[in-house]
C-alpha cells in the first residue's frame, strides 16, 4: 500500500514536471530565433561561437584556492589516522603535497602572488 | 475577458523603446525625454519597438536588421525622420518635425492589443558563428578542450598580456554601431583579453556632428547671426556630450536632466547649468572618472582643437580676437590635465560661459563671414592619430569613458575609415 502511494506520488510529480516544462513552449508561439540567442553587441554579430575559450581573470585565483583548500581538506582526516598508519601516511601526504606544490609553483610563475 | 483587460492595462505601461540613433536623431529623443511616457531600454531584448531616429547609412541596414530580430515578440520598427522610405505605412513613421510620442504610444497599443501583427525576422534564422567541432555532437574534436575547434589552433593572444603576464585566449568581436553610451554609427573591431582591450580597429566611422549643432555656424557663412544663438548652440552641444558621460557613470537621472536642460536651452528658455553641475559633483561624477584616464599629448590636443585643446591648457579661442566678445569681457576657460576629467570639466565651464554670454548680449549680431569658434574643430581634415591607439590596455568601462570624452567631430577625425 505504502509502495503504491509512493508510485502515485512519483508519477504525479513526474507528470507535473513534464507539464511545467512543456507549458511555456506551448504558450510561446514564437520560438527564439538564432539572432536572439547571441549576445547584444549594438547590431554587430559575434565572430565566434560562445564556446570559444577566453581569459577569465579569476582563473589564477581559483587555482590557488584549490591548491590550498584541497590540502587542508585532506589533512584533517589524515591527522586522525596519522598515528596508527605511521610512516606510510607521512609518505602519502608528502606525495600529495608535492603534487599540489607543482600547482602553486605554476601559479607563482604566472604571477598569482603579485598584488595588483 | 480577463485577458483583454490585462492587455489593455499592459498597453498603458511606458512604451519600451530601443533607440538606434542615426544622424540628427537627437530632437526625437528630446521629445521622448520630455514626455516621460517612454522606457528607454539598454538592449533590444527588453524593447518592443525599435526606434530608428534620424538618417542611417545604407551600410547600417544589416545592423538594424539584427537589432530588430533581437527584440522579442510582439515587435515593430518605428522610423523618425524625413529620409525614410514612403513604403513604410503611416503607423510606423513620423516626420522630423513631428512629436513621435503619440504615434509610438498608438503603435504600442496596437501591438499589445494584437491589432498590429508582430514583425517577422529579417535575417536568415541561422547561427552567426556555428560551432564546427569534429566530435559526434559538434562538441569540438581531438585533444584537451576540443583540440582544434575551428579547423585551426586555439586562438592565442597576438601580444603578451600587459597586466598579469598570463598568456590566455583572446576574444575578438565587432561592437556597434547602435548602443547606449556609444558614439552613434561607430563600429570597432575589438580584441579583448579578459576585460582588457588588446587592440581595436575602426570598421565604420561615427556619424559626423549633428546638423542642429552645425546650423548656426554654417548660417554665419552667409548671413549675420545672433551671438546668443551661437552660444546657446555651443551650450546644448556640450550638454549633450555631458549627458553621455553621465549615463555612462551610472547617473541616468542626471543624464536625462542634462538632455532636458539642453532641449530647454535650444527652445530659448532661461536655464542655469550650475544646479546640474552641483548635482553631478555631489553624485560623484568626477570621482567616477579615474584621474589621468584618456590623457592625450599636447600635439594631439592642438591638432584636435576646440574644447579638447583648451582642456589641455592652451588658451586658443578665435573668440578671443573678436571685438564683440572682447567687449563682453570674454576670456577663454581652460583646464590643465588633458584627460577625461579635464574634458568633462571643460564642457561644463564652456557651457556655463556660453549661457552667460548669451544672456549678457541677447541682441548682438555677429557679422556674416566672421569666424566664430565652433564647439568643435569644424571642417578639419582627418588626423594621422587614431582613437584606437588610446584604447589598448584599458578595461571596457574605461574605454567607453575615453570614447565619450571626445565630441563627435574629434572622434570622426580620429576614426576615419582605413583605406586598404
Amino acid at each position: 500500500m505504502a509502495l503504491t502511494g509512493l508510485v502515485i506520488i512519483f508519477i504525479t510529480f513526474f507528470a507535473g514536471a513534464l507539464i511545467v516544462q512543456k507549458l511555456p513552449t506551448r504558450a510561446d508561439h514564437h520560438q527564439l530565433a538564432e539572432s536572439q540567442k547571441v549576445p547584444f553587441l549594438g547590431g554587430s554579430s559575434p565572430n565566434t561561437h560562445a564556446w570559444q575559450r577566453y581569459h577569465i581573470r579569476y582563473y589564477s585565483m581559483t587555482l590557488l584556492f584549490i591548491a590550498f583548500e584541497m590540502e587542508m581538506m585532506f589533512m584533517y582526516p589524515w591527522a586522525v589516522v596519522y598515528v596508527t598508519e605511521g610512516v606510510k601516511a607521512l609518505a602519502e601526504m608528502g606525495m600529495f603535497l608535492a603534487i599540489l606544490t607543482v600547482g602553486i609553483l605554476y601559479g607563482w610563475r604566472e604571477g598569482i602572488f603579485r598584488w595588483q | 475577458m480577463a485577458v483583454t483587460i490585462l492587455g489593455r492595462l499592459a498597453a498603458r505601461a511606458p512604451v519600451p523603446v530601443f533607440v538606434a540613433m542615426g544622424r540628427d536623431g537627437a530632437p526625437a529623443i528630446e521629445h521622448l525625454l520630455k514626455s516621460g511616457d517612454i522606457d528607454f531600454t539598454a538592449t533590444p531584448r527588453h524593447a518592443n519597438i525599435l526606434l530608428v531616429a534620424g538618417r542611417t547609412r545604407e551600410s547600417d541596414q544589416p545592423y538594424l536588421d539584427r537589432l530588430h530580430d533581437q527584440m522579442p515578440h510582439p515587435r515593430a520598427t518605428f522610423w523618425w525622420g524625413d529620409a525614410h522610405s514612403d513604403d513604410i505605412d503611416e503607423a510606423r513613421r513620423s516626420a522630423s518635425a513631428d512629436d513621435p510620442v503619440a504615434p509610438l504610444r498608438a503603435l504600442y497599443r496596437k501591438l499589445i492589443g494584437g491589432s498590429y501583427a508582430s514583425e517577422t525576422h529579417r535575417l536568415s534564422d541561422e547561427p552567426p558563428a556555428p560551432w564546427r567541432g569534429r566530435g559526434d555532437h559538434g562538441q569540438g574534436g581531438e585533444g584537451m578542450m576540443g583540440g582544434v575547434p575551428y579547423g585551426r589552433m586555439m586562438p592565442m593572444p597576438p601580444t603578451p598580456d600587459i597586466r598579469d603576464g598570463l598568456a590566455l585566449d583572446v576574444y575578438r568581436t565587432q561592437v556597434g554601431p547602435f548602443m547606449p553610451y556609444w558614439p552613434a554609427g561607430l563600429i570597432l573591431e575589438v580584441t579583448f583579453q579578459g576585460d582588457v582591450i588588446q587592440s581595436a580597429e575602426v570598421v565604420q566611422p561615427p556619424y559626423p556632428p549633428r546638423d542642429i549643432d552645425r546650423e548656426p555656424f554654417d548660417r554665419l557663412l552667409h548671413e549675420q547671426t545672433p551671438l546668443a544663438q551661437i552660444e546657446r548652440t555651443r551650450a546644448t552641444h556640450h550638454l549633450a556630450c555631458i549627458a553621455r558621460v553621465l549615463s555612462l557613470v551610472e547617473l541616468p537621472t542626471l543624464s536625462r536632466r542634462a538632455q532636458i536642460v539642453a532641449a530647454r536651452i535650444r527652445a530659448n528658455e532661461t536655464v542655469a547649468i550650475g544646479p546640474l553641475r552641483k548635482a553631478a559633483a555631489r553624485a560623484g561624477l568626477m570621482a567616477a572618472i579615474k584621474p589621468g584616464l584618456g590623457r592625450i599629448d599636447d600635439d594631439l590636443a592642438c591638432e584636435l582643437g576646440g574644447p579638447v585643446r583648451r582642456a589641455a591648457g592652451h588658451v586658443l579661442d578665435s573668440r578671443n580676437d573678436d571685438p564683440t566678445y572682447t567687449r563682453l569681457g570674454f576670456t577663454p576657460v581652460t583646464q590643465k590635465q588633458s584627460d577625461c576629467q579635464a574634458r568633462v570639466a571643460q564642457w561644463f565651464d564652456e557651457a556655463e560661459q556660453a549661457l552667460a554670454l548669451a544672456s549678457a548680449a541677447p541682441h548682438i549680431l555677429i557679422a556674416q563671414g566672421q569666424l566664430a569658434e565652433p564647439p568643435w574643430a569644424l571642417r578639419a581634415p582627418p588626423l594621422d592619430y587614431r582613437v584606437t591607439e588610446l584604447l589598448p590596455g584599458l578595461e571596457w568601462s574605461e574605454a567607453l569613458l575615453v570614447l565619450n570624452s571626445f565630441d563627435s567631430a574629434a572622434l570622426c577625425r580620429m576614426a576615419p575609415l582605413e583605406t586598404p
